[in-house]
């Protein structure tokens, strides 16, 4: 035991860690020596084209496969009956029954999920309540409309109040409004010290709020961590400058693109080889162009998956 | 959930007044078109009552009643074919006559009235032949009839068996088929359940909470439970039908104890013995014994069967991808049928002994040889057989329905699912 813990260790700060996992179905690698930590109250992007491996690396998480080999660790120690969390799913395909009421199937899922049927009832009205639908508790839930039902499914998610929830595509079927609900839920529950796992291929998602996360393409991780240092670490070196005045030719970058509404002018540029921003700005201010705004352009998470799918094609 | 369909209710309520209905109605139908009729009866032999008395001889009974007409034959036939309200006339040839004797009927008698009073017709003439051929008295012949009577109570014990067996068949014949229908009906339940909870994906929802091999038990023993509560029903329902219908028909006239009672008032003494003789080979059986072997049968049965029909559910997308499944399954179940005939003749058999064993077959035929009285050992044994074979395709269903009910899209066949077998 002793012995394992050391073997661990670096991974001894993640509330979710795998080491070397592989899992494969006859003759097909599903994942292929996966190592990942995923750190206790983050919102971790789970990324991936389809058939990346993204499901069977949810259901080694949720325990429901083992993996062939390699380890899975929840707190540093492997899943026990002692010592497992309590997980909040939000499967891609939707499911509830359709039969039931709205209230009734809220406490049989959190019942099922180990609470009492008092605060299971407790939970189910509160959390109604609280994304505004107490007046359907009675109705069953085919005769909700599609957006109602998964407002309902992600209540059923969280209803037990999970230490680690997992969102599979959670924006897939909202209207703004309550994807933006969702969304703030979302942020609560990381303030409220839960850690979110967020499977999805819709970038503008993780792009607001995950903080780290791992692509996953063909069984391999192919990039992981924090989700601004990735950026960073994909930077093209390219700046957008704001001010008033006129630009003129730069030593120690190219414009890429100009433009100019009223008196102010927007540029953007990128930095020769080795040169630094404080030259161009040095040279901006000598053209008499007074500078109101700077900023990094760094490359979207979306460009960042684009460009790294490409390479391993 | 299924407790609160209005159909669980309506079949609990409602089917055993359903079956009651199945076995009460033919009886009723039967006994409106057996009405009581009249028949006349004119004897050519015109014998004296001193000599033979043939009112002795067309005793009436609550089907049948005999009025003796005298006069002549073509006066007699006129009135009947006319004016007359009785069923049928019947004319015996004097002795030594070779003429048929003659039977005239207004409407359909019963084939059993008719045989009886053939029966009593030949009874008759033979007692006139002995009397006018070998000239024996009457007190002569009234002897010798007797001495045949000794036979018949020699005949009582084979009666008795064929009685015993064929209500033995008939108890063995309905508890096996209730078992046939009740594994189908709720193993389909199970199958249709995963079906829904795979097809509606709420399954991947919970196998977070529960594992697959708890969902699967938790559906079986749900809807095992289910079909428990509503057999309750059924019996309590049934039982007070049944106790209707027994202060209806005063069966209890005919128990052991009040036969002697009840053979002094009804004229039809031999209709009371064969319904004694039934009330008997009934109390043979060891209902009791029938009802707790039923129960444990059907109980181990279920979870056998249910166990696949769920693994069948987990595997298949579409309830049209069961076919193939399903068939296999209840092959051996149907077999068991085709057997009933050789099993219930031959209810110590090798093959009903054999058949009895395998547990894929034991519940329908132990149930068709109980009733006849099987061996402890046997007993026993297809017990424990069908015990271990539930634990084993259980746990051999519970990984076909661990990996299938996360499948989807994905042709199943059996090389598959011996794959699934494997899978960590």
């Amino acid at each position: 035991m002793v012995c394992e813990n050391t073997r661990y260790s670096f991974l001894s700060m993640a509330i979710i860690s795998l080491h070397q996992v592989d899992k494969q179905f006859q003759h097909l690698w599903a994942l292929q020596r996966v190592d990942l930590a995923i750190q206790e109250n983050t919102i971790f992007g789970l990324l991936g084209p389809n058939g990346a491996g993204k499901t069977t690396l949810l259901r080694i998480i949720t325990s429901i496969f083992a993996p062939d080999h390699g380890q899975f660790l929840y707190k540093g120690k492997p899943i026990s009956k002692t010592n497992r969390p309590a997980i909040g799913y939000l499967p891609e395909e939707r499911g509830l029954y359709k039969k039931m009421k709205v209230g009734e199937q809220l406490i049989y899922l959190a019942q099922l999920n180990g609470l009492s049927y008092q605060n299971a009832k407790q939970n189910t009205l509160y959390w109604l309540k609280k994304l505004g639908i107490e007046a359907r508790e009675h109705q069953q839930i085919e005769q909700l409309s599609k957006g109602l039902q998964q407002i309902v499914q992600f209540i059923a998610t969280v209803i037990h109040d999970p230490e680690i929830v997992i969102l599979d595509e959670p924006f897939s079927g909202f209207d703004p409004i309550n994807a933006d609900l969702i969304k703030n839920e979302i942020l609560e529950m990381k303030k409220n010290g839960k850690t979110i796992i967020i499977s999805t291929h819709r970038m503008e998602s993780v792009e607001t709020l995950c903080e780290d996360i791992a692509l996953l393409n063909k069984g391999n991780i192919v990039l992981k961590g924090n989700k601004n240092e990735i950026k960073k670490s994909y930077s093209k070196q390219q700046y957008i400058v704001r001010g008033i005045g006129e630009v003129g030719s730069l030593n120690f970058a190219t414009i890429i693109s100009q433009k100019k509404e009223d008196l102010v002018q927007t540029i953007c540029i990128k930095l020769h080889e080795n040169e630094k921003l404080n030259s161009v700005l040095q040279a901006l201010i000598q053209q008499d162009f007074q500078i109101q705004f700077v900023e990094e352009q760094l490359p979207s998470i979306h460009d960042i998956f684009i460009e790294k799918i490409n390479e391993h094609v | 959930m299924k407790i609160r369909h209005k159909t669980f209710w309506m079949m609990a309520i409602l089917g055993p007044f359903i079956l009651a209905a199945i076995m009460i109605v033919p009886v009723g139908l039967n006994m409106k078109t057996a009405d009581h009729k009249i028949i006349e009866i004119l004897d050519l032999n015109r014998l004296s009552k001193e000599d033979i008395n043939i009112h002795h001889y067309f005793t009436n009974t609550e089907e049948v009643s005999y009025v003796f007409m005298h006069g002549k034959i073509d006066e007699i036939k006129n009135i009947f074919l006319t004016k007359g309200t009785h069923d049928a006339l019947l004319i015996t040839q004097a002795y030594p006559s070779k003429e048929k004797a003659l039977f005239y009927s207004k409407s359909i008698i019963n084939q059993h009235i008719i045989d009886q009073t053939a029966k009593a017709m030949l009874n008759y003439q033979k007692d006139v032949l002995l009397l006018k051929q070998a000239k024996l008295n009457p007190t002569t012949i009234a002897q010798m009839n007797e001495q045949f009577a000794i036979k018949n109570i020699y005949l009582e014990n084979n009666a008795y068996q064929q009685v015993f067996d064929s209500t033995a068949a008939s108890v063995g014949l309905t508890a096996s088929i209730m078992i046939y229908a009740f594994i189908l009906l709720y193993g389909i339940q199970v199958m249709r359940g995963v079906m829904e909870e795979k097809s509606n994906r709420i399954v991947e929802v919970l196998v977070i909470a529960v594992k697959p091999f708890e969902l699967m038990m938790g559906k079986i023993l749900g809807i095992g439970l289910t079909s428990m509560l509503q057999f309750s029903i059924w019996i309590g329902i049934t039982s007070s039908i049944s106790w209707a219908i027994k202060s209806y028909f005063k069966l209890d006239m005919y128990a052991n104890e009040n036969i002697e009672n009840t053979l002094s008032f009804i004229k039809d003494s031999s209709k009371a013995m064969e319904m004694n003789r039934l009330m008997t080979a009934l109390t043979e059986i060891n209902l009791p014994m029938m009802l707790l072997a039923f129960l444990a049968f059907f109980v181990l049965a279920y979870l056998l069967y249910s166990a696949l029909f769920a693994a069948i559910g987990a595997a298949v997308d579409a309830e049209t991808d069961t076919q193939q499944f399903v068939l296999p399954i209840t092959i051996p179940l149907l077999g068991s049928f085709l057997m009933a005939q050789n099993i219930i003749n031959n209810p110590d058999g090798s093959l009903a002994l054999c058949l009895s064993i395998f547990p894929f077959t034991s519940p329908i035929v132990m149930m068709l040889r109980l009733p006849f009285g099987v061996p402890m050992w046997q007993f026993i044994l297809s017990l424990s057989v069908l015990t271990v074979s539930f634990l084993f395709f259980t746990f051999l269903s519970a990984k076909v329905f661990r990996v299938g009910i996360l499948m989807y899209g994905k042709k199943v066949s059996f090389n598959e699912l011996r794959k699934w077998l494997f899978y960590k």
